[in-house]
């Protein structure tokens, strides 16, 4: 693994940057036959351009519903999300879906990885769907940097089922930064793998943060998952319970994470 | 086992429209298989009866083979003949039927007969009037139906014209339809033999006559009697049996393509059910996992599984027979105004429905058996992980199914004349035989060409739809062995499209090629008795005739053998370039003919009865006998009883054969005249002997129309086969894209549109087809030109030529109906909810 970049000093927050993704007074119930359940609770956030930050909370919390309508998965019931300064939640649905092509990448827990693709078309999915050629010089130069930036190179024409889970999910998170999305959205990224393979997952995560300025957004039950972030908001019955900034460190031990949620009683 | 009769029960009806697919679909095949059985019931028994109508209780029939008759001293010779123990004499002959306010009647066989002797034989039923009698010469009987419609009852008075003059008969009588009445159709008059004789100047001849033997002489015994003291004319001598015997050998390939087709209907429905019961074991394998865990045996969740498609089967049985009895009353009515095959009011054969139904629910358990048993196999730690092993190769299940529709093909075939009461379609089994053994063979390969016809199916696609394309094109062969199946009941429906239409091409060029071998004209005379050679002056006086040229078909003894022959102006076919020889000059050819002494053979009867040019050939005649040579051989000639007819000039018709007479007269037209123009011309002059002018391209047309309705009902329940292909196909691409959920969960968070999404379930489908139809047309190509080599006769020598616009509309027809399938599990697709989708598990 490559060693990682000099970092500011600890516990120290990056200048403040332009708001990339936002949440105003956000808001998610569903129904669950004659019951209806509140899923996110007038939730209200910032996250600035390059930002790494992670959202940890117990099962049930709302934090994989809170990334959902960030990243334009699906609607809220109420309040507004906002998206490199676009309002989103009253696209139609097509609008909302070029939106995502455009602006957002994805990495979930299961890789999602269409089996019948290559590596490389899989990483070239993004262009294709948009209507580009993967094959064209351009595209095909980005899709060649961005898998030996993940270190993938020679794996091209392997099929996902010629690969350990970990490398599917580098191909995942390739093919989430190919377009150089405004924000990438991690669900779980490491909920199904073994501990180095996820280590690795999240290093990568945290290096396209530092060296390509990616902002990423994590939403992980893992403290030492969440410890990678330079902010973690806390979620639990809908609602943020507690922002925790961490700041851009060069070390992602768990423990003051872990330290800070126990003052803090969570 | 209650309890898992109501999860079965509950299973099914939570999943409302693929039960009722799946339920249809074998609905469909059991309501084809009962309504072919149905109608093949209906042939044989119709066949039964029309023969047992025309013989009676005559054990041999002696017939005419000149057209003189047969003599009284033949008569007398059969009368006299060991083991005769009634010998009733018959004239038959043609006419049209005539009262005062309507001249024309339409045609009538008018049958002289000995009443005293002929009701010895047949059974007349009378529904009004009284019988023949010895003091009734100017009398008629006529069959009830026949005399209602046409508003004639007892007491009016019909004139029959004939050659020996006209004749006004009383109607003393009416028959029912049954026995002799229901000959030719019941288009037949009864009157004394003397009173026929009289009519048609025939002298003391007989057509026929119909024998009874004593008690104890077989028929055997009697026919070696009879041609030892028959030496006065030529004869034939017909056994009662063989009458229905050549009935059934005239409707063999109705009877076996219709049964081809109800095992291609089973055959589809069976990878339909399969497809069906796979998708819900790949569903259910939670549910599966957790009934194992709870403490379910393998052998109680195999039941489960069989239960459900014993429930859908018996829904499906059920529909299939109230559907089959409705498709056959439709197949019936379509068989009946063809004319072609003989078929009276439709059964209901139980042994049929019982043999339907069994096969139906066969199928559906022996298709769900290895469903079933993968269900059986599923342990709980495997249902948690929830992967489907990848398949690759040839897959077992294909294997297990296709031997499945091959037990279920032999069983059913071999089942079909029990089921049916009758004989097996002569010499008609073969045929379906070699036919399934293709479709088999060519689903057996389709896996091997799956890749290859995918990537070629989706180049069209791609070119319109290059994202959807390249996504839709990979699924094809990500599970060979469910596309195949998918593929191969598209492919069956689409053969037997491709194969029918290659044989009714084959057919129509075979009957056009006919028309324009050996009619020497523009129009065709036909004459309903025999008229004056010099007819012909009075048809070449009207406008816009060029030349008008006589026929005559007759029947000859030539070594021993009865041969068709057709008396032909050899001038005439030299004029016209028709005829193709294939053997010898035409110029000489038919220059012998006009001399005599020669004959000119198709070549159909040289390789039937070995002869070459310039074989020398003994024919019986008038005389005594006498030597014909071999000038020539020609591709085609007209079709006769037994085989095509031989050209015989006018010489040696009237001084051998003592013809004076034609039947047919072939107008040529002067350049410039149409056709049409000229026959309505010449209607009036045609009116006063009862003749029909038809144009060629009428005659033509109306084969065309004749062989369109029987391809046409076959077409018919092929389609059958395609829309149980297309439930399939519904089916199968729902099962995709559960299987993708994550897949298109992970498109649609990447951009891709709704549309964009339904656009590419669309393109599968289409691609799915376009693959499928190719196949469909490589089989129905092999299927159809190997049907028509089998189906070559000395009589039939269809051409092969393949039937371009069939091609192509089975090419459309795959791919639209594919893409039709593809609705609703496009939209399902569609409509996917990203956020489960990601999570799918």
């Amino acid at each position: 693994m490559s060693e990682p970049l000099a970092r500011r000093g600890p516990a120290a927050r990056l200048p403040a940057m332009v708001e990339i993704v936002g949440a105003r007074e956000l808001a998610k119930t569903y129904r669950l036959g004659n019951s209806e359940v509140q899923a996110l609770r007038g939730v209200t956030l910032e996250v600035a351009g390059g930002e790494f930050v992670a959202f940890m909370g117990p099962s049930g919390s709302g934090k994989s519903t809170l990334l959902h309508l960030l990243g334009g998965l699906d609607r809220p019931s109420s309040g507004e999300v906002i998206l490199d300064g676009q309002a989103i939640s009253h696209l139609s649905d097509d609008d909302l879906t070029r939106l995502r092509r455009d602006k957002t990448g994805f990495v979930f827990q299961f890789f999602n990885l269409i089996p019948t693709l290559t590596v490389a078309e899989n990483v070239g999915l993004p262009f294709l769907v948009a209507g580009r050629d993967p094959r064209s010089a351009e595209n095909a130069a980005e899709i060649a940097a961005v898998l030996e930036w993940l270190e993938l190179t020679g794996k091209e024409r392997h099929r996902p089922d010629e690969l350990s889970g970990g490398e599917q999910q580098r191909v995942a998170l390739a093919r989430a930064l190919v377009m150089r999305p405004a924000v990438v959205f991690a669900d779980e990224p490491t909920g199904n793998l073994d501990f180095t393979s996820g280590t690795e997952v999240l290093e990568h995560l945290f290096r396209s943060c530092v060296q390509r300025e990616q902002t990423i957004v994590l939403v992980t039950h893992d403290a030492k998952a969440a410890a990678y972030a330079d902010r973690v908001f806390f979620v639990q019955d809908g609602r943020i319970l507690e922002e925790i900034v961490l700041g851009r460190r060069e070390e992602h031990g768990a423990k003051p994470l872990i330290d800070r949620l126990a003052q803090l009683g969570l | 086992m209650r309890s898992l009769s109501s999860i079965a029960w509950r299973s099914l009806a939570s999943r409302r429209l693929r039960s009722l697919l799946t339920a249809a679909g074998i609905a469909l095949g059991v309501a084809v298989v009962f309504a072919a059985l149905a109608t093949d019931r209906g042939v044989d028994e119709s066949i039964e009866r029309a023969a047992r109508d025309q013989v009676g209780r005559a054990d041999l029939r002696v017939v005419a083979f000149e057209e003189g008759g047969l003599s009284a001293a033949t008569l007398a010779a059969v009368r006299a003949s060991e083991g005769v123990a009634v010998a009733s004499p018959v004239v038959e002959h043609v006419t049209f039927a005539q009262v005062p306010d309507r001249p024309d009647l339409g045609l009538l066989v008018v049958t002289g007969i000995d009443p005293e002797l002929d009701v010895q034989v047949h059974d007349y039923r009378l529904t009004a009037g009284v019988f023949l009698g010895r003091d009734t010469a100017e009398s008629v009987l006529l069959p009830d139906e026949w005399a209602r419609e046409r508003g004639i009852g007892v007491g009016t008075e019909v004139t029959f014209p004939g050659a020996g003059g006209e004749a006004t008969l009383r109607v003393i009588g009416l028959l029912a339809a049954s026995g002799p009445a229901r000959a030719h159709d019941g288009q037949v008059a009864f009157v004394l033999l003397g009173t026929a004789r009289s009519l048609f100047a025939l002298g003391d001849a007989s057509s026929r006559i119909d024998l009874r033997l004593t008690d104890g002489t077989t028929v055997e015994t009697a026919e070696q009697a009879l041609e030892q003291s028959l030496r006065y004319e030529p004869y034939l001598l017909e056994r009662t049996s063989d009458v229905a015997a050549a009935m059934r050998a005239s409707a063999a390939d109705f009877r076996s393509t219709t049964l081809l087709l109800a095992a291609i209907a089973l055959f589809v429905g069976g990878f339909l059910i399969y497809n069906t019961l796979s998708m819900s074991v790949a569903e259910r394998i939670h549910e599966i996992g957790l009934l194992r865990a709870a403490g379910a045996t393998s052998g109680q969740i195999t039941g489960l599984f069989l239960l459900e498609a014993l429930l859908l089967g018996i829904l499906g049985c059920a529909a299939g027979l109230l559907g089959g009895v409705g498709l056959a009353q439709a197949m019936a009515t379509w068989v009946r105004s063809t004319g072609s095959v003989p078929l009276d009011a439709l059964p209901i054969p139980p042994a049929g429905a019982v043999l339907a139904v069994g096969l139906g629910l066969f199928v559906t358990v022996a298709a769900a058996l290895r469903p079933a048993r993968r269900a059986a196999g599923i342990t709980p730690i495997e249902a948690l992980r929830s992967r489907s092993p990848q398949r690759s190769g040839f897959d077992p299940r294909l294997r297990w199914l296709i031997a499945i529709d091959v037990v279920v093909a032999i069983v059913g075939i071999t089942l079909w004349p029990i089921a049916t009461g009758g004989d097996q379609p002569a010499g008609g089994l073969a045929r379906p035989y070699v036919v399934f053994a293709l479709l088999v063979a060519v689903a057996i390969a389709s896996p091997l060409f799956l890749g290859p016809l995918g990537r070629i199916a989706g180049l069209p696609f791609g070119a319109l739809f290059r994202v959807e394309a390249r996504l839709a094109r990979g699924t094809l062969v990500r599970d060979r062995g469910r596309a195949t199946l998918t593929l191969g009941a598209l492919m069956v429906g689409l053969a037997m499209i491709v194969a029918i239409g290659t044989l009714a091409q084959g057919a129509r060029r075979a009957g056009l090629a006919w028309l324009e071998s050996v009619v020497p004209g523009d129009l065709v005379v036909r004459a309903v008795a025999p008229v004056p050679l010099d007819f012909a002056d009075d048809l070449a006086a009207v406008d816009g005739v060029a030349r008008v040229t006589p026929l005559r078909p007759f029947d000859i003894d030539m070594e021993g053998r009865g041969v068709d022959a057709v008396a032909i102006e050899p001038g005439a076919y030299d004029e016209a370039g028709a005829l193709d020889f294939i053997a010898g000059d035409r110029g000489a050819a038919l220059g012998a003919l006009e001399r005599g002494g020669a004959i000119v053979v198709p070549e159909s009867e040289a390789t039937r009865l070995g002869l070459a040019m310039g074989t020398r050939v003994r024919v019986r005649t008038g005389a005594g006998e006498s030597e014909l040579e071999v000038a020539g051989i020609v591709a085609r000639s007209f079709p006769g009883r037994a085989g095509e007819a031989v050209f015989v000039g006018w010489r040696d018709a009237r001084d051998l054969f003592g013809l004076r007479d034609a039947t047919l007269f072939a107008v040529r037209t002067s350049a410039g005249a149409a056709p049409a123009t000229v026959r309505a011309a010449m209607a009036d002059v045609a009116g006063l002997y009862a003749m029909q002018v038809f144009t060629v391209e009428q005659v033509a047309a109306a084969l065309d129309d004749q062989l369109g309705r029987i391809f046409g009902l076959f077409d018919a329940l092929a389609l059958a086969a395609l829309v149980v292909a297309t439930l399939g196909i519904v089916n199968t691409l729902t099962m995709n894209v559960y299987e993708r959920v994550r897949e298109i969960g992970i498109l649609r968070a990447t951009g891709m549109t709704r549309r964009g999404v339904w656009r590419m379930v669309v393109v599968e489908a289409g691609i799915l087809g376009l693959a499928g139809a190719v196949l469909g047309i490589v089989a129905g190509v092999a299927i159809g030109v190997t049907t028509l080599l089998l189906s070559r006769t000395a009589a039939f020598q269809p051409p092969l030529d393949l039937p371009w616009p069939v091609i192509g509309a089975a090419l459309v027809l795959g791919v639209a109906t594919a893409m039709l399938a593809a609705y609703y599990p496009a939209r399902v697709a569609a409509g996917t909810t990203i956020v489960r989708a990601v999570r799918h598990q």
